[in-house]
């Protein structure tokens, strides 16, 4: 005797139906997320390696409060906390949980983002900048044209990480009554009791997930090599 | 030199195939001789499921079920001859089938209902308690019936099978509220009641008459015993340990049999001697006026179909025939 495996009750309507659903949903909500993580933390990092204190300090605030706190406690605060006092309207919107999630997890990401941002344009070459200055460039140019461009392409290989781990996170958004991926295989386990077949086929969406992701971020990083570094030519 | 390690290699595998398949085997034995030979009785326990299991101020495992599970292994110790020891294993809700079926667990002592796609890969014992799927609202806010939740919020727990019933009743139509809202645990749910985002909280009656009583104003909420699914609960074991499940469905009725005053030592143990002074209380009817009898903070009344229920599974002179000695 022993567990029972039906593996059925992966492609069995509606079970099927439920994960594809979930699959896509994770696919959306780990996009949209990356894409506010992305430009936020573009702007957070950027602002951290600017001569000017205050922004340095707001940036480093920033990231500090929003890296220090598990995730699980963020999406919390951001679906129970936040709502009612921002207005009963809010609070009972249909579609809270999507919208609290994607902007959870956005906000977390831009942090971790923001770091890796960050220490690329510190590793941006002094010369660089001294030179890009003695040109006449202002500061905004320099930025522009200069360190961005060549700091950001440094850190591709840290961003992809970043890009893999929005999607993983993104599972906690089950916990906020989003049914992403994995919320929809509990659900399957919940409805026929085979949690091990459904968990599995979540396990197997994720990896087709992750390994596009790896794959589309090898593209880029091919497309933006700059000639003589990194392996560029 | 060469042949020395080869000899070893071959013992070394024929070692390691060996204690692979005692291990195989000792998976196959039932629970009784399991405990026989540890002593230990490992009893899932509820985290959050008051008043039936569940973990205290003091952070003690406590409840209905957990005081049955003490009972039930002084009840083994006559079985198998020696000291059973309860070993308390606090499990979440979502996680109760898989640890239970992988024997984590020997028994599940918590607030399951008996399902048929449960009972397809578990075992249940006799229903021990009868809930009925309600729910929960704000005091005042005219929602007295399950029509007055057109157009409400309404929500469940995630991974339940009040949550599929509501679902159900949902797609069916019977229910019209403008969105479900699908929440992680049964306090989070009831946040959730308390700060508007919900209209009504479905879940099991003894499991929102505790969500009640722990509230900061009781009185504020009220819950409306209209029940939308019938759940019978019973105690879960791996699947096909018969001499076992015997065991415990034995266990049950005897509880349901014999006068408490029988038993009074074990009972005092377990702090139930005030409930035994009521002279027509058997076991069971004093440990559930324990934890659920009306001076306590989970009153639940006995309906009656549950009192019908647990009159038809007594029969007679159980406590003859059993517990048989090894």
């Amino acid at each position: 005797m022993g567990y029972q495996f039906d593996w059925g009750v992966i492609v069995r309507e509606p079970y099927w139906h439920w994960l594809l659903n979930g699959f896509f949903k994770t696919l959306i909500l780990g996009s949209i997320s990356w894409g506010i993580a992305l430009f936020l933390g573009v702007i957070i990092g950027t602002i951290r390696t600017l001569p000017i204190k205050t922004a340095r300090a707001i940036g480093k605030i920033y990231v500090e409060f929003f890296r220090n706190i598990p995730l699980l406690v963020q999406l919390f605060f951001w679906y129970y906390v936040i709502p009612p006092m921002v207005g009963q309207w809010f609070n009972r919107m249909q579609n809270l949980p999507w919208i609290m999630a994607i902007f959870g997890l956005g906000v977390y990401t831009a942090s971790r983002v923001a770091e890796h941002i960050r220490s690329g344009l510190n590793s941006v070459p002094r010369g660089q900048r001294h030179a890009g200055l003695s040109t006449g460039l202002s500061n905004f140019q320099l930025y522009r044209h200069i360190i961005i461009p060549y700091g950001f392409r440094l850190m591709i290989p840290p961003i992809t990480t970043e890009f893999l781990t929005v999607f993983k996170n993104s599972a906690l958004a089950m916990t906020i009554g989003v049914l992403e991926l994995s919320g929809q295989s509990y659900k399957i386990g919940t409805w026929t009791f085979h949690s091990f077949e459904s968990i599995t086929a979540a396990v197997i969406g994720y990896l087709i997930i992750g390994l596009s992701v790896i794959g589309f971020m090898g593209w880029v990083e091919e497309r933006l090599k700059i000639p003589g570094l990194l392996g560029g030519e | 030199m060469k042949n020395y390690r080869s000899a070893l290699v071959v013992f070394l595998t024929i070692a390691l195939v060996i204690s692979l398949a005692t291990a195989a085997l000792g998976q196959d034995k039932g629970v009784i001789q399991k405990v026989k030979k540890s002593g230990v009785l490992k009893v899932g326990c509820r985290e959050a499921a008051r008043p039936f299991a569940y973990v205290d101020e003091n952070g003690d495992m406590v409840g209905f079920s957990q005081d049955m599970a003490f009972l039930l292994a002084d009840k083994l110790e006559e079985r198998v001859g020696r000291e059973v020891k309860v070993r308390q294993i606090p499990f979440a809700g979502a996680s109760r089938v898989p640890i239970v079926a992988q024997g984590t667990i020997d028994i599940e002592m918590g607030s399951s209902t008996h399902t048929a796609p449960r009972d397809d890969v578990l075992d249940f014992s006799l229903p021990y308690f009868l809930s009925e799927t309600v729910f929960m609202v704000r005091k005042g806010e005219g929602i007295d019936s399950l029509e007055d939740l057109d157009g409400k919020i309404v929500g469940s727990m995630r991974a339940t099978t009040n949550l599929k019933a509501l679902q159900e009743k949902v797609d069916a139509g019977e229910i019209n509220p403008r969105n479900v809202v699908v929440v992680e645990t049964h306090a989070r749910g009831f946040q959730a009641l308390r700060t508007k985002k919900v209209d009504a909280y479905f879940t099991d009656t003894s499991l929102l008459t505790g969500l009640k009583a722990s509230a900061k104003n009781p009185e504020d909420y009220v819950i409306i015993k209209e029940s939308i699914h019938a759940e019978p609960y019973g105690w879960m074991m791996r699947e096909n340990d018969s001499d076992w499940k015997d065991f415990v469905n034995n266990f049950l009725i005897w509880t349901l049999d014999t006068k408490c005053s029988a038993e009074l030592d074990t009972l005092s143990e377990l702090g139930i001697m005030d409930e035994c002074e009521e002279p027509q209380f058997t076991i069971f009817d004093a440990i559930y006026d324990k934890w659920m009898g009306p001076d306590t903070a989970t009153p639940i009344p006995r309906t009656r179909a549950f009192n019908n229920l647990l009159d038809g599974m007594k029969f007679p002179d159980v406590d003859q025939v059993w517990p048989k000695k090894e």
